[in-house]
């Protein structure tokens, strides 16, 4: 006879695509918002292009994931609560501060990039305001799933970490992906002399990238070792997830959304000058919208895996 | 999040008592208007081991009402929240189903009402014997009543009915334990496997069982101090 344990509780998962999607969104807006702010204190003016895009995208995809999340809620139209009544211990209370503001915050940042030579000190100084919120928001995307006790799997830290790190290579991958099309469609991929600075003012963007997925893939090798040599529910929570969403994690979220690029990246820095331009165009946008694919799936098998009930363990 | 409360109402269940008859779950049902496939009292049916070195076991179990209640800390709008006599509350109205206590509790005693409640009573439109017994929708309009069995006292303190879109969950019978009485399934248990008071007070039938076994609480690693405990296990 094998160990059954019965224990009947209402079927998951409580958390579905749509809150996986909400942090693909959410997190992926802060990073492209960052990603502008940086940008624009950094080289001052250089990428003014992408800067606009970013700024603009920012706002557009936090938006599109609050009323996601707003969709999944059974009563959206009580959510003015977390307004009349703090609970700091709550990552989803912070959430429902921060998100707004950095909408808010996010809306008036890309009117001032629609001009870009007027009011420059003030989109810098609100670039830094919000600066600090892009962080604050890009960690609760991690937060929220690594303060629940009940889910050894999203219960540790790497988990923030790689929301942190997930956050601003989806930003940034979104941000160059829209940005290709925009050049596309406005036909300056067709002028060499534009393609030959554009490729030449992104080397640094590339190499902070290839950066941060590194740190992304240590980190996911850290998040393993966690729950590999953690305690007997830790191991029982990898294997559960493992078993029901590991091709779907490791496959596409680790294997496409952060390997492939990686190797794609090394191979156009080997090939370096000899690179045919348009061949290194497209090497960036199959880079990023892999990046981006990556990022979203990485979520939506973290949320669901998590969520996955372990084998039957002694009940006390 | 851990508050200083005036008491701690909190329950022991003694298995070596418990006969596993579920009249805790049906009391507790009736008591709190709880729907289909919900069970605010519920239990775990445990079986091990190989013949003949097999064991059994039936672990009653409900809300644990625990003192560090990750459902109170997740929640965005206090919602959920602990009262002066330390029992984890709901306020319905406060809710706003984004479901962040369900996904925290570590013990699955939070129930979500993704769609109308007791549907099953409203859509039973045929009669069991045709032109003889009544259907659900017949037979609470005959009683004036939301569905045929219903108790309007757990309407005092909480929503008779838990609209849909918000979750819910046991209370320890507080609209009982505001008028002097036990939480239904305390009285309901025919073995007095259950025993319920005041923590605080040493004197109470709680602290006396407490004092006098060993006892233990569910998932103890996740430190949320459970106030359901249970003794003589087996």
């Amino acid at each position: 006879m094998s160990d059954e344990i019965v224990y009947l509780t209402q079927s998951g998962p409580y958390w579905d695509w749509k809150v996986a999607l909400d942090l693909f969104l959410g997190g992926a807006g802060v990073g492209a918002l960052l990603f502008a702010i940086l940008l624009d204190a950094v080289l001052h003016g250089k990428y003014r292009r992408i800067c606009h895009t970013a700024a603009w995208l920012s706002p557009v995809l936090v938006s599109a994931g609050l009323l996601l999340i707003m969709i999944k809620m059974g009563r959206p139209f009580h959510a003015y609560h977390t307004y009349l009544n703090a609970n700091l211990t709550s990552p989803l209370w912070w959430g429902g501060i921060f998100q707004p503001l950095v909408v808010g915050g996010g809306v008036v940042y890309a009117f001032l990039w629609n001009r870009p030579d007027q009011n420059v000190s003030l989109r810098r100084g609100l670039g830094w305001a919000l600066a600090p919120l892009t962080l604050i928001v890009g960690s609760y995307h991690g937060m929220l799933l690594s303060t629940m006790v009940s889910h050894p799997l999203w219960n540790t830290g790497p988990t923030v970490i790689a929301a942190l790190l997930s956050f601003a290579t989806s930003g940034i991958a979104i941000v160059l992906l829209v940005h290709l099309a925009r050049m596309k469609w406005a036909g300056r991929l067709d002028q060499q002399d534009h393609i030959a600075t554009f490729l030449n003012d992104l080397a640094m963007v590339r190499n902070v990238m290839g950066a941060l997925l590194i740190l992304q893939l240590g980190t996911f090798v850290l998040w393993w070792l966690d729950l590999r040599l953690g305690g007997m529910h830790a191991q029982q929570a990898l294997e559960a997830a493992n078993r029901a969403y590991g091709p779907v994690f490791w496959g596409i979220g680790i294997g496409i959304g952060l390997i492939l690029p990686l190797l794609l990246g090394l191979w156009s820095i080997l090939q370096g000058e000899a690179s045919h331009r348009r061949q290194q165009i497209r090497v960036i946008a199959t880079s990023s919208a892999l990046i981006v694919v990556g990022a979203f799936f990485f979520r939506l098998a973290l949320v669901l895996a998590g969520q996955v009930p372990p084998a039957a363990t002694s009940i006390f | 999040m851990k508050t200083a409360t005036k008491r701690q109402y909190s329950m022991v269940i003694d298995l070596h008592r418990c006969v596993g008859c579920s009249a805790c779950d049906i009391a507790c049902k009736r008591e709190n208007n709880v729907q289909h496939s919900f069970a605010w009292s519920n239990h775990i049916l445990e079986t091990r081991g190989t013949f003949p070195n097999t064991s059994f076991r039936y672990i009653p179990t409900l809300c644990n009402h625990c003192e560090d209640a990750p459902c109170v800390a997740h929640c965005p709008t206090t919602a959920m929240h602990k009262d002066d006599n330390g029992l984890t509350m709901h306020d319905a109205d406060k809710c706003i189903g984004c479901r962040a206590c369900q996904q925290a509790c570590p013990y699955g005693v939070i129930y979500f009402n993704q769609e109308r409640p007791h549907r099953h009573y409203r859509e039973y439109l045929k009669p069991a014997i045709a032109g003889c017994t009544s259907t659900g929708p017949e037979a609470a309009q005959a009683a004036d009543v939301p569905i045929p069995v219903y108790n309007p006292t757990r309407a005092t303190t909480y929503p008779g009915i838990r609209p849909q879109g918000i979750v819910e969950k046991c209370t320890f019978c507080d609209h009982r334990l505001a008028v002097g009485e036990q939480p239904a399934c305390v009285e309901a248990c025919p073995a007095d496997a259950r025993i319920f008071g005041d923590k605080k007070d040493p004197e109470s039938p709680v602290s006396i069982a407490l004092r006098d076994h060993a006892s233990r609480v569910l998932k103890p690693e996740k430190g949320t101090r459970p106030n359901v405990h249970y003794i003589r296990d087996y």
